[in-house]
């Protein structure tokens, strides 16, 4: 707990220091660097670098710190590590041969560009790797120990910081070489002022992390060796970024644009969707964007771009200046043109939001692969008592920042809580990953959202299969794959003996039954037709499992496994987790049997209640309506009540499930010329069969419900249910 | 067979294709435990709709004009065909046991995307063998020419990719049938009729003219989100891969009119030797993960329209999530493809609760927006039409390279079931052009 409590500490220091200390980190600020917030975010490094060298790498050796020279002084890694970084990485020193060059910096001599690299890799490489991935993941690891979590916080932390202080000073040149009347003061102001106002955050936090993204784009061919002069760099270097980024959408788009040129009508601004929508806004922006990107290709200094921070710095600045004006309310923005500036800010803000979600959302960066088909389903689901439609849209809609709280926000908001409200706000805002800087700004700006942000095919030996050019030879297949034929039989001995019914052929409007489309009646006719079918495959029956099918399923279960199946699966319901004590309650069943005995006889049970009683229902829920309504109070009683106490025993001990069977079980001995003469035909039986339910007539009434409820007394109408299969083939072979 | 839909007006004007009303031999692949592989508590994908459609179609008595196979189980040398060593040896090997005790590598789990959407469930490579078996098998029928239509409800799972499992889909029973179909026909063409873009199989043969994909499906913030009209395929497959984006409620009329005028500008265009159809049925209206409003016989039409060309024709499911309309719609296309007109009224069957109240074969459409305007609509045919017009005719036919299997001797023809072969249409046409 060390780290996490010092931690702690840090942060309140932090917090002090956002709020009251402004004014010391001002002036110490204005005297050149940064030399307060640089030490407290060397210390910073410094712990999560002790804790990640001695926890993360634990496994392969021990890295004493600190690190000391030849010369016996202790080498300040937080140094090496930020100059190594600004210059671009580990990578573009060593392909630049700048060793030498940091040796200096770290105050060495030349002599020591090996002892550097080799603390570089020894202690920061993987660091600075696990550093960036870290913040490119975003995510805590599920699992990992307690340690890593703290780290992760730790290392959060540092990273922001890493970046708010580049962008700072970048910040600061820039805005010195656009504007030479005003100092660096002004930048800091604006990033510490508690007035900054949520357009700034957020187009300083593109900035943050288009700094933070390209660590490679440093390599901007511009910046030559000679002109170390870090802040020059880093200027150049996020300046690049962000324009870059902002050019990309429009070339990007501009492609689109006359690509789409048959699909879509565009006319002027106006692009029409797909949906016929006019996306005026998407249009505006991407006319703000480029005129960015004309205008640098006249004159940067001129361009509406440093305009438009001009005066978001004003604002930031003087956020009482009546010179600013007033920004009008959304609905009113339309009218607006893009001359002004607090609209291009919003647009700016607009496109740098959705860019912004867009890659938080496809957080894996492969939305091909990684998107989800269904992401609802391992929610919460018993909770989720949505109509299907909302379950169906496969990808998850960005939503608002400020509703949603980044995973790593939630695991650290003690951090955050007592961190300045400006300050928890940019921790918040600033999600790295950012992976995919090839998905332009504009894509994301219009609304349509669909045409725009389509992943390109993969092409490459990974992906596509081997296809040979046809050579005109025909290769032979594997006979195997002709499989077993299973039908036709080989020897057809059953056709002779049934009566068959034709192809295609739907069920009789009417039957015999004294009580059409109750369960008994339709569980008989289903028997009946099951029976026919038996006859007409034969031992085929069997092999394709169709004595697996259905409500019979049920035979090999006792009455006490089937409630106890219901308890359980009304119990897990409410608990994420269906058949979790299965092992416990129903030791004799394996998974098999119980998934079996879910999909043939508890999904019909609850589906032949369902469409008795409440029909309507029906149509708009979908097959795994259990799962969402049975942890509700209707769904225990409307559902599970009635069927589990009425049906059940009809079902299960009951009549013509298992009149077919010929399963000894259930055999009894009974001849069958008790209950038909030997030339009865199925219709005779069927007849049989319900007679005796007449005798039950009085007791039935109007109510599906009640009907459900009676056939328990309908019980004793099955002396029918003692016939087998057997002795009805045997009876029918005789005929 | 006369259906309220038996307006072929496109078929029938190719040259040597029969009149859709004779008999085709069919041939049905199915593995008799493939309602037992469950993927899971609560997810959407569930083997057993397969068993359902098997009790209906047999319950309809269709089983009668047909040969019904058991697919022989695909090994995992098989499967590699088309999937990567490494995937296939992780995915043959990988259970939920393995998973509890660690066996398996987490990073392994996540770099061949087996989680969430694929859960590793029990039986998990039992389930992608009778898959590709079941395609691979049906492939091999049509080759030998032991039968015009095949069909394998279990597979079409066409999201799998070369190296990873996506949108429940592990084994891409489609490329693997292809490949299979490609030892004997120069040109195959498939069509994907899910909701979902059939990304695995596009991405599979993108860059081959040899095999033409056309994909219709929702386009638009929906899963896998590729099928941009303007993929369309790369290299020597550049133009042969044509996907109609669509957006949501998608009915019967408009999707024909999409579907078919495209559909006969590939027959007449492409001429493929064998034809492979994804009858993915989460196109359906009232599907769980889809936004189409396809009534049963809208979608079978898609079936009904390719049975006409008279080419041997392979027919997979593929998506479908709300399992009693995944049901009727392959048991009614299975009766299309047998030739067979299904009455309205259910018979009695093993799952008949499953279709209540209605207890009837077609249910009434979904009162739904149809967000597809007519001229997005023509647009889009438009611009596929145009893409198809790029192309030269009928491709990868080297026309002084007649392979030896259109010399063989036509065979009797007096039989209704004995389709002309595709063959002789070829050389017809190579004749015509000389």
């Amino acid at each position: 707990m060390e780290a996490w409590s010092s931690l702690n500490d840090e942060s309140q220091v932090h917090k002090g220091n956002g709020e009251s200390g402004s004014g010391i980190n001002l002036t110490v600020e204005l005297n050149g660097i940064d030399g307060c917030s640089k030490n407290r975010l060397k210390s910073l490094f410094d712990q999560v670098l002790s804790v990640f060298l001695s926890e993360v790498t634990e496994k392969k050796c021990l890295r004493p710190l600190p690190v000391m020279t030849s010369s016996g002084q202790p080498l300040d890694l937080f140094k090496l590590y930020w100059i190594v970084r600004k210059i671009g990485g580990y990578d573009r020193v060593s392909s630049k041969n700048l060793w030498a060059f940091i040796a200096e910096h770290c105050g060495l001599d030349v002599g020591a560009v090996a002892f550097v690299k080799l603390v570089y890799v020894k202690y920061l490489a993987e660091f600075d790797h696990w550093l960036r991935q870290f913040c490119k993941d975003g995510n805590l690891e599920k699992g990992e120990g307690g340690v890593i979590r703290r780290l992760d916080l730790l290392s959060k932390e540092l990273e922001t910081r890493f970046r708010r202080l580049l962008l700072r000073r970048c910040q600061k040149k820039k805005d010195t070489n656009l504007l030479p009347s005003k100092n660096g003061q002004v930048d800091f102001e604006m990033f510490t002022a508690e007035s900054v106002n949520k357009t700034n955050d957020h187009t300083t936090r593109r900035s943050y992390s288009a700094e933070n993204r390209n660590g490679n784009l440093y390599n901007s061919d511009e910046i030559s060796v000679s002109k170390m002069d870090d802040d020059y760099v880093f200027l150049v270097s996020a300046e690049g970024i962000v324009e870059k980024v902002l050019y990309k959408a429009p070339d990007k788009s501009n492609n689109e644009y006359d690509d789409d040129e048959n699909f879509f009508a565009h006319d002027g601004k106006n692009k029409v969707t797909s949906n016929g929508e006019v996306i005026q806004r998407a249009a505006s922006a991407k006319s703000v964007i480029e005129n960015v990107f004309d205008s640098r290709k006249r004159k940067r200094e001129s361009s509406c771009f440093s305009g438009m921070l001009n005066w978001i710095n004003h604002a930031a600045k003087h956020s009482n200046d009546p010179e600013i004006g007033e920004v009008p309310e959304s609905s009113k923005w339309k009218g607006h043109t893009s001359n002004e500036f607090w609209f291009q800010v919003l647009l700016v803000k607009e496109a740098l939001l959705k860019r912004r979600h867009i890659d938080t959302n496809a957080e894996e960066s492969n939305p091909q692969k990684k998107q989800r088909m269904h992401p609802s389903m391992y929610e919460d689901e018993r909770l989720n008592n949505q109509p299907a439609e909302k379950l169906r849209c496969s990808k998850r809609i960005p939503v608002s920042p400020k509703h949603a709280p980044c995973p790593c926000c939630n695991s650290c908001s003690t951090l955050h809580n007592k961190a300045a409200t400006h300050q928890k706000e940019e921790e918040e805002d600033i999600r790295p990953d950012l992976t995919s800087v090839e998905v332009s700004v504009t894509e994301k700006i219009d609304d349509s959202g669909d045409q725009q942000t389509h992943p390109e095919v993969s092409v490459g030996p990974l992906h596509q299969a081997e296809v040979p050019e046809w050579s005109g030879v025909i290769s032979e297949s594997d006979s195997k794959w002709l499989g077993t034929r299973m039908w036709p039989p080989e020897v057809e001995t059953t056709k002779s003996l049934v009566e068959l019914d034709p192809i295609g052929e739907g069920r009789r409007s009417s039957c015999g039954c004294r009580f059409p489309q109750s369960v008994e009646c339709i569980r008989f006719h289903i028997a009946e037709k099951r029976f026919k079918l038996k006859l007409e495959l034969g031992p085929l029956f069997n092999r394709w499992r169709f004595d697996r099918m259905g409500e019979e399923v049920s035979l090999s279960w006792t009455a006490e496994e089937e409630e106890r199946f219901k308890d359980m699966v009304r119990s897990s319901a409410m608990s994420n987790n269906k058949w979790k004590n299965s092992k416990k309650l129903l030791p004799s069943k394996t998974r098999n049997m119980l998934v079996s005995y879910y999909f043939n006889v508890f999904l019909i049970r609850r589906r032949s209640y369902q469409n008795r009683v409440t029909p309507k229902e029906l149509d708009s829920d979908d097959d795994e309506i259990e799962l969402g309504s049975v942890g509700d109070s209707f769904g225990n009683i409307a559902v599970h009540v009635p069927s589990s106490r009425s049906l059940t025993c009809v079902e299960n001990k009951a009549s013509l499930s298992s009149f077919f069977t010929s399963s000894p079980a259930t055999f009894n001995p009974r001849p069958v010329s008790q209950l038909m003469s030997p030339t009865s035909s199925i219709t005779e039986i069927n007849q049989q069969f319900v007679a005796p339910e007449d005798t039950l007539k009085s007791n039935f009434g109007e109510s599906p419900m009640k009907k459900k409820k009676r056939i328990k007394f309908s019980i004793p109408l099955a002396p029918v249910n003692k016939f087998s299969t057997k002795n009805l083939q045997i009876n029918y072979k005789s005929v | 067979m006369d259906s309220s839909i038996s307006t072929v007006e496109g078929g029938a004007s190719l040259p040597s294709t029969g009149t859709d009303a004779t008999k085709r031999r069919v041939s049905y692949f199915y593995d008799p435990y493939i309602g037992d592989y469950y993927y899971g508590l609560g997810h959407p994908m569930k083997p057993h709709r397969i068993r359902i459609t098997q009790n209906l179609v047999c319950h309809y008595n269709l089983h009668r004009r047909m040969e019904i196979t058991r697919p022989f189980p695909a090994s995992a040398d098989d499967i590699r065909w088309f999937h990567s060593p490494d995937y296939v040896d992780f995915l043959s090997s990988v259970s939920p046991e393995t998973l509890y005790y660690q066996t398996h590598d987490d990073h392994d789990l996540k770099r061949f995307n087996l989680r969430e959407d694929c859960p590793v469930f029990d039986g998990l490579f039992g389930f992608c063998q009778a898959s590709a078996g079941g395609s691979i098998g049906a492939a091999v029928k049509l080759n030998r020419q032991d039968a015009d239509i095949a069909i394998n409800w279990a597979g079409g799972l066409h999201h799998a990719k070369r190296t990873g499992a996506s949108g429940f889909c592990y084994v891409n029973d489609i490329v693997l049938g292809i490949l299979e179909l490609l030892k004997v026909h120069k040109r195959v063409l498939y069509i994907d009729i899910d909701v979902h873009h059939g990304d695995g199989v596009e991405e599979a043969f993108y860059t081959t003219d040899r095999i033409m994909t056309v994909s219709f499906h929702k386009f638009g913030d929906f899963f896998p989100g590729t099928g941009h009209i303007k993929d369309i395929g790369a290299g020597s497959g550049k133009y042969y891969a044509l996907n109609a984006p669509l957006n949501d409620g998608i009915d019967d009329e408009s999707f024909r009119r999409l579907f078919r005028p495209i559909i006969q500008k590939v027959m007449e265009v492409y001429q493929p030797e064998a034809v492979v159809l994804q009858c993915g049925a989460d196109s359906l209206s009232g599907d769980r993960l889809g936004l189409f409003n396809l009534s049963v016989k809208g979608h079978a039409d898609c079936l009904r329209f390719l049975r006409s060309f008279n080419v041997p024709l392979m027919v997979l499911g593929g998506g479908g999530y709300t399992i009693r309309n995944v049901a009727r719609c392959w048991a009614y296309e299975t009766a299309v493809a047998v030739g067979v007109e299904l009455e309205n009224k259910l018979p009695y069957n093993d799952y008949y609760e499953y279709f209540g109240p209605d207890y009837t074969l077609h249910v009434e459409p979904i009162p739904m927006e149809n967000k597809n305007l007519p001229r997005d609509l023509e647009k889009i045919r438009n611009m596929l039409l145009e893409q198809l017009s790029r192309l030269p005719h009928a491709p990868s036919v080297p026309f002084q390279m007649a392979p030896s299997i259109t010399e063989v001797p036509e065979e009797r023809e007096e039989d209704m079931d004995q389709r002309p072969k595709p063959r002789i249409w070829i050389k017809e046409e190579y004749e015509s052009y000389c």
